[in-house]
């Protein structure tokens, strides 16, 4: 697919939720103080927001609000009327509404545009939320066997070890790598460091992943205000690349990593007329640590089979060839997962803007965020990718 | 068990004009393109493991007791398939990838249409 931006499109805006366990907030509570930050962050009239996308994954089962979640979240400030959607694409849902959001501008739909995403997870019972999660697999095939998320990762882990000679202490790495950055992230769910033996001695998960290899339940939000280019202000990053695939249902090879990432990133990368080499920092799908590095591997960081060296030797660092998830990724910053799409692209704005505080990445001109949703048949279904450069 | 179609019982379909196989069941051919020449066979009985894990925290639902291993299997002649596995004692220490492995078939009433377990 060709490139579709008719328009230049900017990000104006941008509001990230403290993330972490919130007893007392709601899917919907979240979703407004993110619009808030984000339309203050703008410095914009919130009527002037044309369309709207939010994405929420567990609401239906979980909190209970679906349908108008969107709209009900928008209320408080006076926006009513315009085309709301709540979009469910699994744990890249919040980068499918940014890549709406994007869509609507660049054709001209819209000139201001709302991407949010919402999720309130940690008021249900753990073995509660794995289940609502695991529908993000083939029902009839996968999860009626049992197998969890965490699950599909192990198995990935262990191919990846038998295939590449990926290690423990490699994954491990991934781990204290984002708790250093999350650290340095004031909205990050875990902000305490962890040594690779820390990791290593965790209860078991699912093998050979224990609890320092996974993302936690989360809960949070955020928003993220897609504008055209004579609304954009001179410092806002623009939208150089937006890509969507999906498992295309080939035999699924060595599981070893995720060919419609590496479809998507091709397509991204053309669109934005870059390779992967000029890429300064990448927010990726960190569900797992295995998940980083061999996201490492497709995107084009390093070839294939070399993303646990490429992220033990410090490459992923913040100070690193490129600076994979500055703001601790999925595994510290947390995965609320409707909401952390909007907040990949969030962390990429603050990152290109100069405004990343502690965790700034020098000289970041290019910013990379990927997302994938759902788990079929040893693929991911769903993958949104955007590419992001300073102004 | 949340409700799932009734896909028919540990089988697969294989294309009569091409000879392809798929699982799950499809609705035309995407080997040769032909529509209507699919017919359901039982999954083949053996295959060796390919992917494996041993599940320690578990969904609700299926309400399994952990630990439990789960993997892939790349039956013999046949489709790659996802299935529990059923071992004695502990299964981090039972399971080796390459392992070769039975598909036990179960009673079209069970939650589960099979699982898989050491050959013997």
């Amino acid at each position: 697919m060709s490139a579709t931006s008719e328009r230049t499109v900017a990000i104006r805006g941008v509001g990230t939720t403290t993330f972490g366990r919130q007893p007392g907030e709601t899917d919907r509570s979240l979703a407004e103080r993110a619009v808030q930050l984000a339309l203050a962050d703008a410095d914009l009239d919130p009527a002037a927001i044309d369309a709207a996308w939010i994405g929420n994954v567990t609401g239906g089962q979980l909190g209970g609000q679906m349908s108008a979640l969107g709209q009900l979240a928008l209320r408080p400030f006076g926006v009513g009327g315009l085309p709301v959607t709540r979009l469910e694409n699994g744990c890249a849902s919040g980068s499918v509404a940014v890549r709406s959001a994007y869509l609507a501008v660049a054709t001209g739909q819209a000139d201001v545009a709302l991407a949010f995403g919402a999720e309130h997870m940690t008021a249900a019972p753990t073995p509660l939320a794995i289940e609502v999660l695991a529908g993000a697999s083939d029902l009839e095939a996968e999860a009626r066997f049992g197998i969890t998320f965490p699950g599909v990762f192990g198995m990935i882990a262990r191919r990846h070890m038998e295939v590449h000679g990926t290690t423990p202490e490699q994954l491990a790495a991934v781990t204290v790598k984002n708790r250093a950055n999350g650290a340095r992230n004031p909205i990050a769910q875990f902000d305490q460091a962890v040594t690779v033996d820390d990791v290593l001695g965790a209860r078991r998960i699912a093998s050979p992943l224990g609890l320092l290899d996974c993302c936690a339940i989360s809960d949070g939000a955020a928003a993220v205000i897609v504008v055209a280019e004579h609304l954009a202000r001179p410092g806002d990053p623009r939208i150089a690349a937006s890509a969507q695939t999906s498992s295309d249902f080939e035999p699924f090879g060595e599981m070893t990593g995720f060919a419609l990432t590496r479809r998507a990133a091709e397509e991204a990368y053309a669109q934005a007329g870059i390779s992967a080499d000029d890429v300064d920092l990448a927010e990726v799908h960190d569900c797992f640590t295995i998940a980083e590095i061999l996201h490492t591997e497709d995107l084009g960081f390093c070839e294939k089979g070399a993303g646990g060296p490429f992220v033990e030797e410090g490459q992923t660092a913040r100070d690193g060839l490129v600076a994979v998830n500055p703001s601790g990724g999925l595994g510290a910053r947390g995965h609320p997962v409707g909401a952390t799409g909007c907040a990949q692209v969030a962390e990429a704005v603050l990152q290109l803007r100069g405004d990343a505080g502690e965790r700034q990445v020098d000289g970041a001109r290019v910013a990379l965020t990927h997302t994938l949703g759902a788990f079929v048949h040893g693929a991911a279904a769903n993958c949104a990718l955007h590419v992001l450069v300073a102004a | 068990m949340r409700r799932s179609s009734a896909h028919p019982h540990a089988t697969w379909v294989r294309c009569r004009a091409c000879g392809a196989g798929f699982y799950p069941a499809q609705r035309r051919c995407t080997a040769c393109g032909a529509w209507d020449q699919l017919d359901d066979e039982p999954l083949p009985r053996a295959g060796s493991l390919f992917a494996w894990t041993v599940v320690h925290v578990a969904a609700a639902d299926p309400p399994l007791p952990v630990p439990y291993a789960v993997g892939y299997v790349d039956l013999d002649d046949g489709p790659r398939v996802l299935g529990p596995i059923a071992v004695d004692g502990d299964p981090e220490t039972a399971l080796r990838s390459g392992q070769r492995l039975t598909l036990v078939p179960h009673d079209p009433a069970d939650d589960v249409p099979f699982h898989l377990e050491v050959a013997a």
